[in-house]
């Protein structure tokens, strides 16, 4: 090598290295701040450089790892198709390894293990029964400890929340009503009334919190009085105000500030009734309100939940009227609210 | 005359380094030269003697391992220098994806012309070079004529005082060569210095004012060309009508007689090609002879 | 009549005159022929469904649009960047293999003065290639999120929410499409593409081979990449559990030390793909550490440069 070689590679070296002293720390400085704001991913796991594949690995030296976890993403379609559970549960790891602030993929990954996985668990025959329940419940487990790291990166993601909610609402699966308040009690409080509304109804089905589901139902109407068209939110905030044990402050509606008419009442009450006997939520004086409404509204005994035989739902609106057909599901107007003359 | 040289060039050594084991080529070896402005001067020299080694020392794009290289006083290293200086490499390439007007112009613009200055100037030296009607065609189709011309055309754009030009007549068609010759002396009739290299000695014989002969690296000979082709063993008498006999006594005789013209007094010519083999055989016979007597 | 001016060491009239000559090569070499493909393919994005998607009712349908950002901005970064390698390895040594480079250092042109101008042009071509993707991307992205932002409004208005929420949701749909935050990306990728070509620039004063650079160029890219783990694993030793040995210090000093830090670039990219609040302040200093890398590269490149002989 020629000293002019020499020189040079020496001078590129220091000029290169001077300045790395110089940049290093502004970089980590930024590189700290844009961490702490979550515009900057955390670093990928060691385990996980590991399991990553050559064309991910390669994706992600290259500086595509949104693009690479987008990718993954329907690569792991495949895994679904062909049940491959834990290989499923790798590639999602890798892919909120890769792209960590995208909730999409948490979202997913956790339905992937709670729901698929879960039911494939518990419907197998291939499995014993022992088997299959402890499977079932491994992912479970999984799937929530899924939505839950997802939250640890996006704590203030009300979908994530409302998922853990569902999974711990879900009757088909292993309820836990306490846990699934919570957790949508963070949803609502980072989401919209959508969120809300999930929590009251969770709240509604535990007992002894029914003066707080109360609270919450008084707060959505203040919001938006169009909650009122939704009938499972109307039943329960009359069923609600029927507590006996409110405060005096407490709001206590009547049948007439919460249904357009009796008939109204008497239909939503009735389908209302079977959620209360089945799903646990807050009934109040419903029986006694829906006997005074039978005898005021002379109901017909097929009609009427008190005869053995009687329907099991009211479809229309005008169920006088009503023949023994079920009439086909639409949308309805709300007569008495703005613009729906 | 202007006592600064346009191009001077003082014990000038150039080394390479070898392919094998690092041993140094010496390509240029102790060489000075001093060309006046306005001289024609001309730099000949068997393959890999160093001749374009010494014009890239003097443009710069060579560092000296020792000595100097100046042009108008200036040194060649310095960008400064390159101010007054045209140069048409060998084999000429520009960047073909632009038209011969673009070509010119934008080596006018790197010399700091603008404006109308550089179209008119483009269009002038276009029309010098008798390319006008190819102005708006790319280079990637010219033919080498055309590529020397427009070398030429780059070269003076910025009307520099000093012209290099290394075979400019190379692979060029005798018709165009004839154009570049009649142009190189224009170019000495309006006082501009030029520094050519070529092996086509005849033409540098036609052309030049004075030649230097470069040969291993070093320059073996360097000087007027009259001087050099000149044998000074021999002397010339051109008489009108005059006889053997007169020879001895025509010194004494010619002033006196009346009607004998001394028309010129001289050494017969040789040409520059038997002196430039005559000097390459002797320094090979001188090397030998070194080589024996070790 | 010579010309009497006295050159300046640094004339930004001659690198802006290299520059253009450069830019003109290129685009007469078609290079811009690449953009058919991209706009084929960021036009085709817009009847690409995500597979997940299952329309409004999954109440995340930003996910729609960022998935074609992140798609588009990452072709952008790749062409960008290969390009930016490519064209910068290729530019000194055709010149120099066809001597186009002596009649230009004939000229009084200081050797800074044109290598500045090269990068510059092949960093103006880059720019506007980049701008052209950038305006499809805006395009493309604003139709998909009008559309998107228009199931969502009637969604949620049939699902009986109030005006407020209905605004809400289109609003939150609308920070995901074509903003500021937006371009901070395109510009991250830029600065990416600006300094893997000076990069090159200085591999390419004294590669040999054009092969050479290229393939060098392409080993910085990727290791500067993670260049950041490198370097966290000096600094925030504690987030890997065991502090390194001196061994693993000394190469991770040493490649934190030597090679750029594209992670920052392709980290601020994609958090404005994910709406991802980015402060002027980020940019800014981003800002600063392109400049300081690209004139590093470009001094040493002239530093090398100046000395070589053709």
């Amino acid at each position: 090598m020629s000293f002019k070689t020499l020189r040079n590679l020496i001078v590129v070296a220091c000029g290169i290295t001077g300045t790395g002293y110089l940049r290093m720390p502004v970089e980590q400085q930024l590189t700290g701040e844009l961490r702490e704001r979550k515009a900057i991913p955390p670093p990928i796991p060691l385990e996980t450089w590991g399991q990553m594949g050559q064309t991910s690995l390669a994706g992600v030296l290259g500086g595509l790892r949104s693009v690479m976890a987008s990718t993954l993403s329907l690569a792991a379609q495949k895994s679904f198709e062909e049940k491959e559970w834990y290989d499923l549960k790798k590639q999602y790891e890798i892919i909120t390894a890769l792209d960590p602030y995208n909730s999409f993929y948490w979202d997913h990954g956790g339905w992937h293990l709670a729901y698929n996985a879960a039911s494939w668990a518990r419907t197998n025959d291939e499995l014993s029964p022992i088997r299959r329940q402890f499977l079932e419940r491994e992912f479970l487990e999984a799937g929530d400890a899924f939505y839950h790291k997802g939250l640890t990166l996006l704590p203030k993601n009300a979908n994530l929340w409302s998922e853990v909610g569902r999974l711990w609402s879900n009757p088909h699966k292993r309820p836990d009503l306490a846990r699934a308040a919570e957790a949508y009690k963070m949803a609502a409080k980072y989401g919209n009334s959508f969120y809300k509304r999930s929590y009251l109804y969770i709240l509604a089905r535990i007992p002894g919190r029914e003066i707080e589901a109360l609270d919450i139902a008084a707060q959505m109407l203040i919001e938006n009085r169009r909650h009122l068209s939704t009938p499972t939110f109307r039943c329960l905030l009359f069923c609600l105000s029927t507590n006996p044990d409110l405060p005096e402050n407490a709001l206590k509606v009547k049948l007439g500030e919460v249904f357009v008419d009796k008939e109204q009442a008497y239909k939503d009450l009735y389908n209302y009734r079977p959620r209360v006997q089945n799903e646990g939520y807050y009934g109040g004086e419903l029986d006694k309100v829906l006997k005074s409404l039978i005898e005021e509204l002379k109901v017909p005994d097929h009609l009427n939940p008190f005869v053995p035989g009687s329907k099991p739902r009211i479809y229309d609106h005008n169920w006088r009227r009503e023949v023994d057909q079920p009439k086909i599901l639409r949308p309805k107007t709300f007569p008495g609210l703005p613009g729906q003359e | 005359m202007n006592d600064v040289a346009a191009v001077e060039v003082h014990r000038l050594v150039k080394d390479f380094k070898g392919p094998f084991r690092g041993k140094k080529v010496r390509a240029v070896d102790e060489v000075s030269l001093r060309i006046a402005p306005g001289e024609v001067y001309g730099l000949i020299g068997p393959n890999g003697s160093g001749k374009s080694t010494t014009m890239k020392a003097v443009l710069g794009l060579v560092r000296p391992t020792s000595g100097n290289c100046t042009i108008f006083g200036r040194d060649s290293l310095k960008v400064d220098s390159r101010n007054d200086v045209g140069f048409l490499p060998e084999n000429p390439y520009f960047y073909k994806h632009l038209t011969a007007a673009e070509t010119v112009k934008f080596y006018g613009k790197l010399c700091g012309m603008r404006g109308r200055e550089l179209r008119n100037r483009a269009e002038e030296m276009l029309e010098l070079v008798g390319l006008q009607d190819a102005r708006d065609r790319r280079l990637r189709g010219f033919s080498k004529g055309m590529l020397q011309r427009i070398g030429l055309a780059q070269a003076l754009v910025q009307d520099p005082r000093l012209v290099i030009l290394d075979e400019p007549t190379a692979g060029v068609d005798p018709a165009g060569s004839r154009q570049i010759r009649d142009l190189i002396l224009n170019l000495k009739s309006r006082g501009i210095t030029v520094f050519l290299c070529s092996h086509l000695l005849e033409q540098v014989q036609e052309i030049c004012d004075r030649v230097g002969i470069m040969h291993e690296g070093a320059l073996v000979n360097e000087g007027r060309l009259d001087d050099l082709i000149s044998m000074h063993d021999r002397t010339e008498i051109v008489l009108e009508n005059a006889s053997e006999e007169l020879l001895d006594q025509i010194r004494t005789l010619v002033e006196v007689t009346h009607d004998v013209n001394l028309v010129s007094e001289g050494n017969p010519r040789t040409t520059l090609e038997s002196l430039f083999l005559k000097e390459t055989a002797n320094k090979r016979v001188r090397k030998s002879q070194k080589r024996l007597s070790k | 009549m010579s010309n009497p001016y006295k050159t300046s060491f640094f004339s930004p009239r001659r690198v802006i005159i290299i520059a253009s000559s450069t830019v003109t090569q290129l685009v007469r070499m078609k290079v811009f022929y690449f953009l058919a493909p991209v706009a084929l393919l960021f036009v085709g994005l817009q009847f690409f469904d995500n597979l997940f998607y299952q329309g409004p009712e999954t109440m995340v349908p930003e996910q729609q649009l960022r998935m074609h950002k992140n798609l588009c901005l990452g072709t952008m970064m790749f062409f960008t960047s290969l390009f930016a390698i490519v064209f910068t390895a290729l530019i000194i040594p055709s010149d120099i293999e066809d001597r186009t480079l002596y009649t230009i250092l004939c000229k009084p042109v200081p050797r800074l003065d044109y290598l500045a101008g090269k990068l510059l042009g092949v960093l103006s071509v880059l720019f506007i290639a980049m701008l052209v993707m950038d305006l499809l991307l805006v395009i493309t992205l604003h139709y998909r999120a009008a559309t998107v932002s228009a199931d969502l409004g009637r969604y949620l208005t049939a699902m009986n929410f109030s005006e407020i929420e209905v605004a809400r949701g289109q609003a939150e749909v609308a920070r995901h499409g074509p903003t500021l935050l937006l371009q901070y990306g395109v510009l991250a990728h830029f600065g990416k593409a600006c300094v893997l070509a000076a990069v090159a620039l200085l591999i390419s004063t004294f590669s040999t081979s054009t092969l050479f650079t290229i393939a060098s160029g392409f080993m910085i890219w990727i290791i500067g990449s993670f260049q950041s783990v490198a370097r966290d694993g000096i600094f925030n030793a504690a987030e890997y559990g065991e502090a390194p040995g001196l061994a693993d210090r000394i190469l991770g000093t040493l490649i934190s030390l030597i090679f750029p830090d594209f992670q920052l670039f392709e980290a601020i990219a994609d958090a404005s793909a994910r709406a991802q609040e980015i402060l002027l302040d980020d940019m800014l200093k981003l800002g600063g550490l392109t400049l300081l890398y690209v004139g590093i590269y470009t001094v040493l490149s002239w530093f090398v440069f100046s000395d070589k002989e053709f």
